[in-house]
């Protein structure tokens, strides 16, 4: 069994309900083949950075997984023809990561594994603006600012 | 009558380091918009290692986790001025 992370974005009219339903039956699909959800992860509606289906919006959802190739076909038989999905794509995991997923869970493994992610999209988007001033001011990186004075050293203008 | 040859001034750098050596909390991830956008230009390129001063190892990560990013539109593929 292998981890995999599988990122599914939603179009933003899609109600929650039936998302819940559809990362429900994908758990049911994958405990049937022999696999795991292990985490699902949500953001909620966020801009796209460039229009999926012409949609500029999404429902980011994010969902830990254990299986194998059969789970992967599976997937792809789900969400390859739903209307609602803009995108789907999963990646390998390593085990280190399937190993910290897993034990974050550990201490809420009664509870039920489906949490809500802790960065929602206004926290989100508050923790970047406070992050920003202060990773430049503790690494004082120079690429950066090289990078921020000479646009034309990385950034040819065609 | 030949002109004698200009000396030339040496260049000095300041020795860029690897953000991620140096601080190991830092992690790469595809998901993080906040830590790969100081890694891509206004335009959305990949800004180069000479640049940002990356390892190799960690500019293979960063790239990797980049065109990750762009396939599920946390960062733009390219950005046009309108």
């Amino acid at each position: 069994m292998r981890g995999y992370e599988l990122c599914l974005i939603f179009q933003h009219e899609t109600n929650e309900d039936s998302i819940d339903q559809k990362v429900e039956a994908l758990r049911g699909k994958a405990e049937a083949i022999g696999g795991k959800v292990m985490k699902v992860e949500k953001w909620g509606k966020r801009s796209l950075k460039f229009a999926i289906k012409k949609q500029q919006k999404g429902y980011y959802c994010f969902v830990s997984l254990t299986g194998n190739n059969k789970t992967l076909h599976e997937i792809e038989r789900i969400f390859k023809y739903d209307e609602s999905v803009l995108r789907y794509s999963y990646i390998r995991l390593e085990e280190a990561q399937v190993e910290a997923i897993n034990k974050t869970l550990e201490p809420s493994a009664s509870t039920d594994a489906t949490t809500e992610a802790p960065k929602a999209t206004p926290e989100d988007t508050a923790q970047e603006t406070k992050d920003e001033p202060a990773a430049t001011a503790e690494t004082g990186d120079p690429a950066e600012t090289a990078a921020a004075e000479n646009p034309e050293a990385s950034d040819i203008e065609i | 009558m030949k002109r004698p040859a200009r000396k030339r001034r040496p260049v000095y750098q300041k020795q860029k380091i690897c953000r991620f050596c140096s601080d190991s909390s830092l992690q790469i991830e595809y998901k993080d918009y906040a830590t790969l956008r100081h890694f891509v230009t206004e335009r959305g390129k990949i800004i180069p290692r000479r640049i940002s001063g990356c390892c190799a190892k960690h500019q293979r990560e960063l790239t990797r986790a980049i065109k990750r990013a762009r396939s599920i539109a946390i960062i733009p593929f390219t950005v046009t001025s309108a």
